[in-house]
């Protein structure tokens, strides 16, 4: 009886996790300009981007239909499930659903916090794939490294062969 | 004292032009324009203005020379959106379209929700003012 209670709970709490590629897009801002003819939008002031589980928050931004990405510019917060990311500039692409941030990088997953040049975040993969310099803080230990990928499944971090990871700790 | 007199009388002949131009009129600044014609409750009506064809579903359809009026309206244009809202100003003349209170645009499995909205009807473009939002379905 217990057991079929936890199967009935375990599939409520699967069908209850959005899935990204099922769901509808929501834009809301307080200004826009759409131009219907080529499917294009322009997003100004507190824009706010939400598809499942994935909300975005930012300055402004565009999208067009051909590249299927949503550009987004200054003070982007960006929230999905555990993952939290701060940056400068970002493209989501909505259709292979993969996030490029760039500019003051800063990523937060649980009690890591990631600071670099560019990440690009798999969603449908959970795993980010750090471009360049990156930093990330544990606890009271520093990693640096570049190229940097981190697997939040599994919450691992590997590189290239070439890359090479200096372990600090945090006076 | 006979020149300060004569000042006296040439800036109260001054004065007295200057009243005498001023007309004093009751009529308003304003011209309030009367509707050439009101068609009242649902009414699904069909306009063309050269290649622009749209429907018409209001509460009431105010028709002018050069625009209509429109409350509680379902705009649909041929080959284009559907739009939805409160009240709507089509102009003719200008090919554009203001729409506010409880704005919905469906096109092209794009949904918008707005408060106001300025179309422009030859482009295909439309602006959203004081906060919308903009609702894609999964492709």
């Amino acid at each position: 009886m217990i057991r079929l209670f936890i199967l009935i709970l375990m599939s409520v709490m699967v069908f209850a996790a959005e899935d990204i590629s099922k769901s509808k897009l929501e834009v809301s801002a307080n200004l826009f300009e759409v131009d219907m003819q080529n499917n294009q939008f322009i997003a100004e002031k507190d824009v706010k981007i939400k598809q499942g589980d994935l909300l975005i928050l930012a300055d402004k931004a565009n999208y067009t239909d051909i590249k299927e990405v949503i550009n987004l510019h200054n003070n982007i917060e960006v929230f999905y499930k555990k993952l939290k990311i701060n940056c400068q500039e970002m493209v989501y692409n909505r259709k292979k659903f993969i996030i490029t941030a760039s500019g003051k990088l800063k990523v937060y997953f649980e009690d890591i916090s990631i600071e670099g040049k560019e990440l690009q975040y798999d969603i449908n993969k959970n795993i980010g794939y750090f471009h360049g310099k990156t930093v990330i803080h544990k606890k009271e230990n520093l990693i640096n490294g570049s190229d940097i990928v981190f697997d939040m499944n599994t919450k691992k971090i590997y590189s290239k062969e070439e890359t090479k990871f200096t372990l600090d700790k945090i006076q | 004292m006979k020149s300060k007199s004569l000042i006296f009388l040439g800036f109260i002949l001054i004065l007295f032009i200057i009243f005498s131009r001023i007309k004093f009129t009751a009529q308003p600044l304003v011209n309030i324009e009367k509707p050439n014609f009101s068609l009242e409750n649902s009414y699904i009506k069909h306009f063309s203005q050269g290649k622009l064809k749209f429907s018409v579903q209001a509460r009431t359809i105010d028709i002018y020379n050069k625009k209509l009026i429109l409350k509680s309206a379902l705009l649909h244009y041929i080959n284009g959106p559907e739009i939805q809202a409160e009240y709507m100003e089509v102009d003719l003349k200008n090919a554009t379209l203001l729409a506010k209170n409880r704005v919905l645009v469906f096109y092209d499995r794009i949904n918008y929700i707005g408060e106001e909205v300025n179309y422009l009807i030859k482009e295909k473009k439309f602006f959203g003012y004081n906060g919308g939002r903009l609702i894609m379905e999964p492709k």
